[in-house]
């Protein structure tokens, strides 16, 4: 009878132990390093390419697919829908905000990234729009895939580090690509 | 009805009537009547004869099929240890699925478990101390109606069990069996999370456990056996 009141209080302590482990230790690390992650996914510069090759595919019409590559670039925390015009193999990205309210030059950035994930990994895609409250985009394929020499093996990751990524923080190289390749509607 | 048929009657008032018991119940009262038949043919009066009758019968319990004679208390102190250690257990199991975001629902009933238990067993372990007569307590339990308990109580985990692995199964890859679509789990982490899906549902292991309980412990608090005091 005694051994088994001691058998419980010593997995009382442990179950304790383990507890305030848990929920005071191990939990807000994961959260912290979780939320540090979720603010790099924000950046072009920091994004995680394995967050996205999951959502290579050949055709732009599988909607879901479109929809889950831009929830995981950077601006998915700005209110959006799609519209598909599967014709002209066209793909609209409508952002619920203006280009002001979500600052300039971070839409430059994201925008020219958005649209090398967007074209390298889905094969048939050739036009982007993104419209903003007040301000709409559009850019091609071909514009974008002139801009790498080595486009077909951009989604190799020592590629899309060095010539896609690294340059997301080069201003005068986002504003001087964006224009040429970005077009206002 | 007569004295004896409503004695009779008082007799076997904890018990369910079934085949078994009414016919022990008429055999019963057959003895009684005869022995005040005997009784009176000796010279006593209706009434003593009556009552002599009822004080040779003045329980029933050990002539019930599967009654065991248990110290009770002892054996409902042991109950409450091993319910205590095995919820205990079970909600430890259940700590590390929190770092997942996995059953903080299980969790939290376990926890409550172990709080309710915790204080049941403390207040019954007090009320035994204090009166050190309820621990030599003695009373009928019947082990028939204890191992038909946990068929019952295992043939429903069973049951829940599969039904949630079905369900867990159909939340999980219902869309990709319905798409005709491959299943694709992305690394060890998935995996894990994936396995931990199904693990929760198992917990409620512990429920049939416990109702396993008391039937190895019969053996242990009968009375006349060899029994830990």
């Amino acid at each position: 009878m005694k051994n088994r009141n001691g058998i419980i209080i010593g997995l009382l302590v442990i179950g304790v132990a383990l507890f305030i482990a848990v929920q005071f230790i191990i939990i807000p690390h994961n959260n912290s390093e979780r939320n540090k992650y979720l603010a790099a996914q924000q950046e072009p510069a920091t994004h995680d390419l394995n967050s996205i090759l999951k959502y290579k595919n050949k055709y732009m019409g599988n909607a879901s697919n479109d929809a889950n590559l831009f929830y995981h670039l950077p601006l998915n925390n700005v209110e959006m829908n799609f519209e598909l015009f599967s014709d002209s193999l066209e793909l609209a990205v409508n952002y619920k905000d203006t280009v002001w309210n979500i600052g300039d030059e971070k839409v430059k950035r994201s925008l020219l990234y958005n649209s090398t994930a967007a074209f390298a990994l889905i094969d048939n895609l050739k036009i982007i729009d993104y419209n903003f409250s007040g301000t709409s985009y559009q850019v091609k394929r071909a514009d974008i895939e002139s801009l790498y020499s080595n486009f077909n093996n951009i989604l190799e990751n020592e590629n899309w580090s060095n010539y896609v990524q690294s340059k997301m923080n080069d201003l005068q190289y986002v504003e001087d690509t964006f224009l040429r390749v970005i077009k206002p509607k | 009805m007569s004295d004896l048929r409503k004695y009779v009657d008082q007799l076997f008032s904890d018990y369910k009537m079934s085949r078994q018991t009414e016919d022990l119940k008429a055999e019963i009262l057959a003895n009684l009547e005869a022995k005040k038949a005997d009784l009176v043919s000796y010279g006593l009066n209706e009434s003593e004869a009556t009552q002599k009758a009822k004080d040779s019968m003045t329980s029933i319990d050990f002539l019930i099929d599967g009654n065991k004679r248990v110290y009770y208390n002892q054996m409902k102190m042991e109950f409450g240890q091993w319910s205590l250690i095995i919820i205990i257990a079970g909600w430890i199991l259940t700590i590390p699925l929190l770092v997942f975001r996995i059953g903080p629902l299980a969790n939290l009933i376990m926890f409550l478990g172990v709080v309710a238990v915790g204080i049941y067993y403390l207040v019954f372990r007090k009320r035994q101390v204090q009166d050190k007569k309820l621990i030599d307590a003695t009373r009928f339990i019947n082990i028939i109606q204890y191992k038909k308990r946990k068929r019952i109580v295992w043939i429903l985990w069973f049951m829940f069990v599969v039904i949630s692995l079905i369900a867990t199964t159909a939340l999980q890859f219902g869309s990709n069996l319905w798409f005709s679509r491959e299943i694709r789990i992305d690394g060890p982490y998935a995996l894990a999370v994936l396995l931990m899906e199904y693990f929760v549902p198992m917990l409620t292991v512990i429920i049939p456990i416990i109702t396993s309980i008391p039937l190895r412990l019969i053996s242990k608090y009968e009375v006349g056996e060899s029994n830990e005091k």
